[in-house]
């Protein structure tokens, strides 16, 4: 599969965040059972302690302009202890488009079709993303400014119409639990919505203007904090205390919207709304790790830049409809998928517990060696410059 | 010549790859069909009982309760009123009972002897009887939300007596009485005195620290003439999960006033002239706790309160600047009597129905924080202060009463 250099614009990399963070600021529900009605504000502490992970990434970007996270380890640490770190990243992606993957389907198969076994809606929400891939996922990045726009409108929407049934008091009094449940919402939301981010990181070559990869980063996840604010004052003030105890806190929200009789049962398109997300976030995981993988493991790197194949379209075509790992990936996502949680409780104690810990490995702890490793080859160099 | 063409088009078709494309859509459109008819969860209406109307008893073993749905019968609901339609069935509707230990055993237990299967998405009314409610309000409830199928919005009372005869009460307006039912609920807001209760604010009630749930109360009321109405009257206090006492109309009027709930209504006022009716307009209360020199708390309840001269049956003309006046002081008088009346009935059954608790944990959580253990004692220790600021807006269409022999 061929990358191609210098086809997205910053906006359309900014609207495919923005999709990727919405998909799973949708449902927020295990942040909202620890820091109850505090949990707007775990939004905005969660966004500003995921800047330091992104500062990482974008002094790394800045030391190696044009390369993805694999190259920039390639470049680092050498081709060997560089794939070995990168495999890493690669069980990373992998897992999150698994454990995406698994959440749609016990969505779906709760909430709309409760006898269909769970591997059927896998196995047809992957052969969308399968599909989506294939013809390239330039196509997704381009079309997620339309998704972005219809989601962020589909939340303004829902909470106009829910406006009557909220009560103001719900969100009060401000910060009366224990600290440690603020630092522990903090981390939460900063490491497991905010830093997966880094996912973007490999994407980066793609970028027509790779200058300004570090803003368009930046204002995507203010964006997505933005609506993740509101999403939950609108959960918290429109559920009160059941907020803490309900599965989908957003979901039955919008279950509660009844307008007139007329406007009601409007959870279907939140439902749909959510696919559709799903489609673009799991497409992306997948894609990223079909990436990793063929740059760990083949000789010459897959991004080229898209001129290369001006002057044979046939050429073009060849390379986009054969990506070496994409079934292959698809597959291990579907079976991993399914063997990743027994049952969507044991999921949920996964999110609450040890979800932090697991992806700040990756987020922050990987990318900060990186950045070290970087600094420290660089003084090395220059040492070396200055005695010759 | 035609078949020239006809030989060339399909020598083409196989040529270019057209065949291919047309086996691609073949196989998606095949696919499309298998997915999109949803053939695996698929749900027949011809194969579900639809519940309109929901209603739990207790019975005379303690471990079980009995569960009574109404199921719309489509085929009588176009036909005539009065249950005298031509396809001989009668009633639109149909009461199904079953007893067992818990809710959703009792529903899959009607399967043994039901055709079809029941469908709560489309229930309206959740009546529990008095009894049950006396007992244990919360373990019939939990299924009711936890599940998918039901809604959160259903309208909840409580009957005195039997819930499944509520039920079975006949009217002549409407075919199904949890229709019939649910919209006597919806109607209530036109006069404030009853609380309109639906199971989410019944849950969000039950999980505050401080708040006691309440819901309405329906009861069969049977006129002077042995004529069997519906009723709604008065309002149920509830304390960790069971029913603890009731509130009558007054006092349930005096609870929404604090509860600024009290959207619409009628005062009759007796003046020194004789009777004057004001109509609710609008009205806005608001609860501040204020923290005393003692260190006790006292809840001031702020009222302002709009009406209009609605009927004067008095030969005075009441648009009067003092008469106006009078006016406004009887009906705040009335509303501070109504409110004295809720606060009473609350302080005896030492139940937080106004939801003072929360006011406090807002603006004082501190001192919340340090009373919450012994909510239950302290709060019929909390004064009440009333103010209330009533105006009258306008007289409607006349300015002076209708005299015989006129004003000349």
């Amino acid at each position: 599969m061929k990358l191609e250099r210098d086809s997205i614009s910053p906006n359309q990399f900014m609207f495919s965040i923005i999709c990727f963070m919405h998909a799973i600021v949708l449902r927020s529900g295990f942040i909202i059972s620890i820091t109850r009605q505090d949990s707007w504000i775990m939004s905005i502490t969660g966004f500003i302690f995921s800047l330091l992970p992104l500062g990482v990434y974008v002094a790394l970007m800045k030391n190696y302009p044009n390369k993805n996270l694999i190259e920039i380890n390639q470049a680092v640490f050498g081709k060997i202890v560089g794939n070995l770190i990168s495999l890493f990243y690669l069980f990373f992606f992998l897992s999150l488009a698994a454990l995406n993957t698994h959440d749609l389907g016990h969505f779906v198969l709760s909430y709309m079709l409760p006898e269909t076994p769970v591997a059927i809606i896998v196995l047809f929400f992957l052969g969308a993303c399968f599909y989506s891939l294939k013809k390239g996922v330039k196509n997704i990045m381009h079309l997620s400014t339309l998704i972005a726009f219809v989601t962020l409108i589909a939340m303004i929407i829902n909470s106009v119409l829910i406006a009557k049934d909220t009560h103001f008091e719900f969100i009060f009094p401000l910060l009366q639990l224990e600290p440690e449940k603020y630092v522990q919402g903090t981390v939460s939301i900063g490491a497991v919505v905010m830093g997966e981010v880094l996912v973007f990181t490999m994407l980066t070559p793609m970028l027509k203007n790779g200058k300004k990869v570090g803003k368009s980063l930046f204002f995507g996840m203010l964006i997505s904090t933005f609506s993740s604010v509101v999403v939950m004052i609108r959960n918290i003030l429109t559920l009160g205390p059941l907020v803490t105890v309900v599965t989908l806190p957003t979901f039955e929200s919008i279950r509660n919207v009844s307008l007139a009789d007329i406007f009601t049962r409007l959870e279907s398109i939140y439902a749909i709304l959510l696919v559709i997300l799903f489609v673009v976030r799991v497409s992306i995981l997948i894609y990223v790790s079909v990436l990793a993988m063929t740059q760990i493991f083949s000789k010459e790197s897959p991004i080229v830049p898209e001129l290369a194949y001006e002057n044979s379209p046939r050429e073009k075509k060849k390379h986009q409809n054969q990506p070496p790992f994409l079934l292959l990936t698809t597959a291990l996502t579907f079976f991993y998928s399914l063997i990743v949680f027994e049952s969507p409780i044991e999921n949920s104690h996964w999110g609450a517990t040890v979800a932090p810990f697991f992806s700040l490995t990756f987020e922050l702890l990987l990318p900060a060696i990186t950045l070290v490793a970087a600094i420290f080859r660089k003084i090395v160099s220059k040492k070396k410059e200055v005695n010759a | 010549m035609k078949k020239l063409a006809c030989s060339y088009r399909i020598k083409r078709f196989y040529q270019t790859g057209t065949k291919n494309r047309y086996m691609k859509l073949f196989l998606l459109s095949f696919s499309l069909v298998l997915c999109l008819s949803s053939c695996w969860s698929q749900r027949d209406i011809s194969s579900l009982s639809i519940v309109i109307g929901t209603a739990l008893d207790a019975t005379d073993n303690p471990e079980e309760l009995s569960l009574t749905a109404q199921v719309v019968k489509p085929t009588e609901i176009g036909s005539n009123s009065g249950g005298e339609s031509s396809s001989g069935g009668g009633q639109a509707y149909v009461n199904i009972t079953q007893s067992a230990n818990s809710m959703l055993p009792s529903v899959r237990a009607m399967t043994h002897s039901q055709s079809r299967k029941l469908y709560f998405a489309h229930n309206e009314i959740l009546i529990f009887s008095d009894e049950l409610a006396k007992t244990n309000i919360l373990d019939p409830m939990d299924p009711f939300t936890r599940d998918y199928e039901t809604r959160m919005d259903v309208q909840m009372m409580i009957s005195r007596g039997k819930a499944a005869e509520i039920l079975d009460q006949n009217n002549e307006l409407e075919k199904l009485p949890a229709l019939y039912i649910s919209g006597m609920i919806k109607n209530q807001k036109y006069n404030s005195e009853t609380v309109i209760v639906t199971l989410r604010d019944f849950l969000i009630a039950t999980l505050s620290e401080s708040a006691a749930p309440i819901a309405p109360i329906i009861e069969i009321f049977e006129e002077d003439d042995g004529n069997k109405l519906l009723r709604l009257d008065g309002t149920a206090v509830f304390q960790d999960g069971k029913m603890i006492g009731e509130l009558d109309q007054k006092e349930t009027k005096g609870l929404l006033f604090v509860l600024n709930q009290s959207s619409a209504g009628v005062n009759t006022l007796e003046t020194p002239a004789g009777q004057v009716v004001l109509e609710t307009l609008s009205t806005k209360t608001k609860l501040v706790p204020v923290l005393a020199e003692d260190g006790n708390i006292r809840m001031k309840v702020q009222i302002k309160e709009n009406v209009i001269l609605q009927s004067n049956e008095t030969r005075e003309d009441m648009t009067t600047l003092e008469n106006i006046k009078m006016l406004e002081e009887l009906l705040a008088e009335t509303t501070r009597a109504s409110i004295d009346a809720a606060v009473k009935k609350a302080h005896l059954l030492s139940a937080d129905i106004f939801k003072f608790g929360e006011a406090i944990y807002i603006k004082y959580p501190k001192i919340w924080k340090e009373m919450k253990d012994q909510w239950d004692v302290k709060f019929s220790e909390v004064g009440v202060d009333v103010e209330i600021d009533t105006h009258v807006h306008a007289s409607g269409g006349l300015t002076k009463p209708i005299l015989p022999g006129g004003y000349s």
